[in-house]
């Protein structure tokens, strides 16, 4: 009687690799057509005012800056100077002293856009405080 | 000695393809019925600008979203102003006290600051100091 050595060999079927990748390939369309691509976030750090007459030192003249929404455009107080603009309202604050901080004064109809934009500029000419104010 | 037929060689074929639609299936199930926007942040069309860091980073911040009708949403969900509080208030017994929380406001850039003016007033008397709000840099300016 001849006996031949079993051989493992034979025992293993052949995978069918095609039904697999297709699977994948339908997997990889769908999370394509699914994902969307977003920008990564910014932020801009501020802080809120405290409460008024808290013992603070009042050594500097608070520099403030209103954001007014009048009819359709959007307005920017500087002390007695209004800008129509931010450019012209960043070049202002370039010239500003930073030690004191900036606070930002908003009103109510205000576009939020246009506070964020006074707040970045705020960052860009240096100013390390930035306070939110809600205009009264 | 010959017994019987000769036994023929045992081929043993494993066949995959009912296993791996069996896993298709389940995985469109799942894909259909997790809830993927549970914790994710709400789509808010943001101001356009660079702003400083990543508002990512900071993932103990309380996230407050006001949409462009000045409607607020945490977590995902409308909450109104005095629910909004609420969860400021918790927050901030979690973090152990107001002055150590930090919110970041996602606020939509087409919103009026009414909205925002309010909650900032609240949060004022609340004690809470730390607050940024989110930007995108669609430009790539940052």
């Amino acid at each position: 009687m001849r006996v031949r050595p079993k051989s493992n060999r034979d025992d293993v079927g052949d995978l069918p690799l095609t039904p697999m990748i297709d699977v994948v390939f339908l997997l990889l369309i769908y999370f394509m057509v699914t994902a969307t691509i977003t920008p990564p976030e910014s932020r801009v750090a501020s802080t809120l005012q405290g409460e008024r007459g808290a013992g603070q030192a009042r050594d500097l003249k608070p520099q403030i800056v209103t954001v007014d929404l009048t009819g359709e455009a959007v307005t920017y107080r500087l002390g007695s100077r209004v800008f129509a603009d931010r450019d012209s309202l960043s070049a202002a604050l370039e010239q500003l002293p930073k030690e004191g901080g900036l606070f930002v004064r908003v009103t109510d109809r205000a576009p939020w856009s246009a506070v964020a934009g006074v707040m970045q500029d705020a960052l860009d000419a240096g100013f390390v405080k930035r306070t939110y104010v809600p205009a009264d | 000695m010959l017994i019987g037929s000769k036994p023929s060689r045992v081929r043993f074929t494993v066949n995959m393809t009912p296993l791996i639609d069996v896993v298709l299936l389940i995985i469109i199930f799942f894909l259909y019925t997790a809830r993927f926007a549970e914790v994710s942040r709400t789509s808010v069309d943001l101001p356009d600008e660079p702003g400083t860091a990543d508002a990512t980073t900071d993932p103990d911040a309380l996230l407050i979203d006001v949409r462009s009708d000045g409607v607020f949403l945490v977590n995902g969900r409308d909450r109104s102003l005095e629910r909004v509080l609420e969860i400021v208030q918790e927050q901030a017994e979690r973090a152990g006290g107001p002055e150590n929380l930090r919110v970041l406001l996602r606020a939509d850039r087409g919103t009026a600051a009414g909205p925002v003016n309010n909650l900032a007033r609240q949060l004022t008397r609340m004690g809470v100091r730390q607050w940024s709000h989110a930007t995108v840099d669609r430009s790539g300016r940052g």
